[in-house]
């Protein structure tokens, strides 16, 4: 390289760093407003709600472009949502694309609340952190169900139909209040642009002011230390720009290929549009993210009469959820030291898939009571077993046979591969029980049929598969503290003498 | 870490390729969703690998191989299935 040529470089460096200069001193990005994060906090599980709001932000993109052409009138709501399919340049990806981001942002936000909720974010001071969020998780299933009537086809118009039938059944104040913010004066126009303006003006808007407040608290308290502490190095700060607003990009540009790859692999249909001649032979079913509080008001205890119980049910979920930081007051975080919080957030989980499950594949189904309390209890006395068992291995058990002193690493992955593997049991067995419990009943009363003896048999033999995958996994603990007394040779295949902890 | 500058470097030409083709294909008549969504995914995972490889830079670390022979493995995966796809 000769002087000329280094001169040329040093120029052309000295022009990229004066222009990186320029824009520095007008916005400022050297000094952003968002305090640096700490290392620790580079980890997915701490973004699941920055990646909801990357949803969010895709679903604004995709929603503006869509309401272009989208006319909020009972008699075009469906041709229009039928040319934006057909006829709009990439109408079918925007809508593929806008359902499914959609159903993510449902699905971080409840993950992001889960995580809250076990690594306890919710304590002092990040109380009405929490109830902010648990408030931005209502508008964000007032999007869902919102957008779900917009297309105007039958699935969409029964089940929202459905669900405004629902309201009338809660307490008068509250279902006034409701039924005059979605329903308005009455009639498809006037519900169907109510609805609209909700989804597309009133909903985001209040997002965008919760989202806003919790960033403030989030900028006041700072980001919640992981539940067993942070090591110096963890600890150490890195700024909000560029270092984690990258790591951001890279999550969110991981998060659209996937969303792209889904949409792709399964595209939107959009279903026939609604008469009430098509309404009257279709089964109403809400989208899968209500089916839970579809399968619970389907209980026969509930029906007629008791529906005001089961709306009263599940406001008490909600209610619970937003005011827990109030409720699980203690200061302590860990997993071992809060077993009843984290029994009864297991069970939740595994109630809420259960349902679920049970809500798409029994649609109009009347659930007997007996049926229900053999299933969901079955399911909370298994997650509930299983978890006290997770406890009693990783934290007594092992505990008693190690030296005293702060965890090693290779305990701490050992920890966390088993308590991944005892969760992945539990979940599979919460399943399998269920399962059994609801053949049995179905063949006491409808009578042995290949349908239901190969459910039993299925189940049974899962729930086998599990029994056999607890006593592999104590044995392999067991062996790893070297504490076994009894040798069983088939359960040691693959095992290195050096993995004794 | 040369090797990785090389990657990124391929990333980078292989990012510019794809927009180029997006953009093509935005002119075309006749324009395949499919391909569409294909190639935005593919650039987008490029983005996400350099992203990935500008971090572990900064901390003086080496990027993990096994990522970044996932990210490849899933580009060229992306790259035959658009046959099918489209």
């Amino acid at each position: 390289m000769t002087a000329q040529d280094d001169t040329r470089h040093s120029g052309s460096r000295d022009r990229l760093a004066r222009l990186v200069q320029w824009f520095d001193t007008r916005l400022g990005l050297s000094n952003p407003v968002f305090r640096p994060v700490p290392q620790y906090s580079i980890n997915p599980f701490y973004w699941l709600g920055a990646l909801a709001v990357t949803a969010f932000v895709i679903q604004g993109i995709t929603g503006i472009i869509m309401m272009l052409y989208y006319v909020p009138s009972p008699t075009q709501a469906y041709s229009s949502t039928q040319y934006i399919f057909n006829s709009v340049p990439y109408g079918r990806f925007l809508e593929t694309v806008h359902l499914y981001t959609a159903y993510a942002m449902i699905m971080l936000s409840f993950m992001h609340m889960m995580r809250g909720y076990f690594v306890s974010v919710q304590k002092k001071p990040r109380e009405l952190m929490w109830v902010t969020g648990m408030l931005m998780g209502f508008v964000t299933l007032g999007f869902g169900f919102t957008g779900y009537l917009l297309p105007w086809t039958v699935v969409s118009k029964s089940a929202t139909d459905v669900g405004i039938s629902i309201i009338g059944a809660l307490p008068p104040g509250l279902a006034n209040f409701l039924s005059f913010l979605i329903v308005g004066a009455g009639g498809d126009s006037t519900t169907l642009l109510r609805f609209y303006d909700l989804h597309i003006i009133l909903l985001p808007a209040v997002l965008l002011v919760l989202l806003a407040a919790k960033m403030y608290m989030l900028e006041t308290h700072g980001i919640s230390e992981p539940v067993r502490g942070a090591s110096e190095k963890k600890r150490k700060l890195i700024p909000i720009f560029p270092d984690a607003t990258v790591y951001l990009l890279e999550l969110a540009a991981l998060f659209g290929a996937g969303m792209l790859i889904i949409s792709l692999l399964f595209p939107l249909s959009l279903p026939p549009q609604f008469t009430p001649e098509l309404a009257a032979t279709y089964t109403p079913q809400p989208d899968w993210y209500f089916l839970w509080v579809y399968q619970i008001i389907k209980i026969s205890a509930f029906e007629t009469a008791g529906l005001p119980v089961a709306l009263s049910v599940v406001t008490l979920i909600f209610v619970i959820f937003v005011i827990l930081p109030f409720i699980d007051r203690g200061e302590k975080r860990r997993f071992a030291d809060r077993p009843l919080f984290i029994s009864l957030g297991v069970v939740f989980v595994a109630e809420l898939i259960a349902l679920t499950y049970w809500g798409l594949v029994t649609p109009g189904q009347i659930i007997s009571n007996e049926q229900a309390a053999l299933v969901l209890g079955g399911i909370a006395i298994a997650v509930v077993g299983g978890t006290y068992l997770m406890h009693d291995l990783l934290y007594r058990r092992v505990r008693s046979k190690l030296p005293m002193g702060s965890p090693s690493t290779s305990l701490r992955t050992a920890q966390a591969w088993t308590c991944t593997a005892f969760v992945l049991l539990v979940g599979l067995g919460a399943i399998t029980i269920g399962t059994s419990l609801d053949a049995t009943v179905r063949i006491a009363l409808a009578g042995l049929t290949l349908g239901n003896f190969e459910a039993l048999l299925v189940s049974l033999l899962g729930l086998g598969g599990v029994v056999l995958g607890t006593i592999f996994l104590l044995y392999r603990l067991d062996l790893g503290t070297g504490s076994i007394k009894r040798r069983v040779r088939l359960f040691e295949l693959g095992w290195d003498k050096d993995e004794t902890l | 870490m040369r090797l990785y500058s090389r990657i990124v470097l391929l990333l980078l030409v292989l990012q510019a390729d794809v927009t180029g083709f997006l953009i093509a294909l935005s002119f075309a008549s006749n324009v395949n969703q499919n391909t569409f969504a294909l190639l935005l995914s593919v650039d987008l995972i490029a983005f996400a690998m350099m992203t990935y490889i500008y971090r572990t830079a900064k901390l003086n670390a080496l990027p993990n191989r096994t990522w970044i022979i996932v990210g490849s493995a899933i580009i060229v995966g992306i790259f035959f299935s658009s046959i099918i796809f489209t």
